[in-house]
């Protein structure tokens, strides 16, 4: 569904990743984990557009969108939850929700106003005030809620668990195990390594712009390389 | 009835920059800092002037073509202005309206000049006015409610994220300036329509100041807005002698207190002060709710 090969890219002249190769099979639901300044973001701002790239490709549905503009990549279903949610503050929860609409174009959503509702109930009930009135937890909800209204066939979702209590991070993540077994096709970037190869079949660990390991997320998860550097201690914030 | 024919020149001047306003207002609310309108105004005032002067067209047929060329002229403007972005936005704005103003004073010949047109017919009517209101103010409203507006909002308010909800900038940046030169042009039409003469000084600095003033005044979220703050600047010389004399000065101080304590215009920020008191209301009926349930 995605392949991303030899991909490299800069930001303000700065190396931040290079030789990048991976691919995500349709129905994958797939973790990106690395400490802090590794090139998650910046990754996942590659694949959406945001960033150009120095040297590579991306492929969507076995289309070559490296280079396209960032509203294109988002009509052909390849949507992006960015970190810190970014939701429109002015606006109301259910205008936020509508403006998810804007990247279906022609395409079909099995997702409407009411899906995202039953999913996330506190939505609707919040459904008239203002979204940057919404607690964290409920904003998340809100910007992930809004990329499904645009009917993704894949979802890219940078570190969903950021600032979140516990509780509300395993509502999320529960939320994005469903969706998965619903056939939905999941990139998640996550600092709690934790909790994302506990949700995942297979991860990518980044550092310094590289993918250093790759592999299941199982193993990993018993990898002892990959605990004394990513689950030795747990993230007391996150 | 004595009182409307007192106020009725007033009206007609509310209802005509009613639509000045809702120009300026499309292109701010899709996060595009254009001073344009004045141009687009310029030109639709002159074209229909000249048509129904010199040429003996019909007020309909000139009015239409003051629109299409408010609409081509923004859609030639919105291609290189597309690519800038805020203060540099509005003073390439500003400069095609000084482009336009100086064109409008060395074409003599077809123009007039400094002197401008005088003895234009005054055909525009009340009625007339108010059905040209009506159907831009329905239009806008549409454009509010409908995926437009929502993408001009999403790209006023963070231009990455509008990208990454699937909205072209530059097509929406497009379709703004595309709006707001059809309803400069067509209003500026209504104005040679009114006024007996025209002259390219009507449209230059004070004019680009008042329309920027109904908005801020007003707001830019609504309808609603553009017609509130519009009524406000056009009335108050009306309500107190003094503030007739010093027009500008009270102009600008109005602007100065507005910017700095109401930033969002009379009737936006009145609209979120009664969103923000509904869900701080919501939240204590959560808790009493939650504290009920504690009690028992």
């Amino acid at each position: 569904m995605l392949r991303v090969s030899s991909l490299a890219a800069a930001y303000d002249g700065i190396e931040a990743l290079r030789d990048i190769d991976f691919s995500i099979s349709e129905g994958e639901m797939v973790a990106l984990i690395g400490p802090n300044g590794a090139g998650k973001s910046t990754l996942l701002n590659c694949l959406s557009g945001i960033v150009p790239l120095r040297r590579g490709s991306i492929h969507f549905q076995s289309e070559d969108i490296s280079g396209a503009a960032a509203y294109s990549i988002a009509r052909r279903g390849l949507l992006h939850v960015p970190e810190g949610r970014q939701i429109l503050v002015d606006l109301s929860v259910e205008e936020n929700l509508r403006l998810g609409e804007l990247a279906r174009g022609l395409r079909k959503s099995r997702f409407g106003l009411l899906e995202i509702y039953s999913m996330f109930p506190i939505l609707q009930e919040r459904r008239a005030q203002l979204a940057g009135s919404l607690s964290g937890g409920q904003q998340q909800m809100l910007a992930i809620g809004r990329a499904l209204m645009g009917g993704p066939n894949m979802l890219l979702l940078d570190e969903p668990s950021l600032g979140l209590a516990p509780l509300i991070v395993d509502q999320v993540f529960d939320a994005l195990r469903r969706l998965n077994a619903e056939g939905l096709t999941i990139l998640l970037v996550e600092q709690n390594a934790h909790r994302a190869l506990q949700a995942t079949g297979r991860a990518y660990v980044l550092e310094r712009g590289r993918i250093v390991y790759q592999g299941r997320s199982a193993d990993l998860s018993s990898d002892s390389r990959v605990i004394e550097h990513y689950l030795g201690q747990e993230p007391s914030i996150t | 009835m004595g009182i409307f024919e007192v106020y009725h020149p007033l009206f007609n001047f509310f209802l005509l920059n009613v639509g000045y306003a809702f120009s300026q207002q499309i292109v701010l609310r899709a996060g595009v800092f254009s001073v344009a309108t004045g141009g687009f105004a310029a030109l639709g005032a002159y074209c229909t002037a000249i048509l129904v002067v010199d040429y003996q067209v019909g007020e309909f047929l000139a009015l239409a073509a003051s629109l299409a060329l408010g609409m081509l002229t923004g859609l030639i403007l919105s291609w290189p202005l597309a690519r800038l972005r805020g203060v540099y936005q509005a003073i390439a704005t500003l400069a095609f309206v000084q482009i336009v103003t100086a064109l409008l004073l060395y074409a003599e010949d077809i123009t007039g000049g400094a002197i401008g047109i005088n003895h234009i017919p005054r055909l525009a009517t009340t009625w007339q006015l108010l059905i040209a209101v009506a159907i831009v103010t329905y239009i806008i409203f549409s454009i509010g409610r409908s995926g437009i507006g929502r993408a001009f909002d999403a790209i006023r308010q963070d231009e990455t994220v509008a990208g990454m909800l699937g909205v072209s900038i530059r097509r929406y940046h497009i379709l703004a300036f595309v709006i707001s030169g059809a309803i400069g042009g067509l209003f500026g039409g209504f104005h040679a329509l009114l006024v007996y003469s025209i002259e390219p000084a009507l449209f230059g600095f004070e004019f680009l100041a008042m329309v920027l003033t109904f908005i801020v005044l007003g707001g830019k979220g609504s309808v609603w807005g553009p017609i509130i703050g519009t009524a406000i600047i056009v009335s108050l010389p009306e309500i107190a002698r003094p503030l007739a004399e010093n027009r500008q000065m009270a102009q600008g101080i109005l602007m100065m207190v507005m910017i700095a304590y109401l930033p969002n215009g009379v009737y936006d920020s009145l609209v979120s002060l009664i969103r923000q008191r509904r869900a701080a209301k919501w939240d204590r009926a959560n808790q009493e709710k939650s504290h009920a349930v504690a009690g028992a």
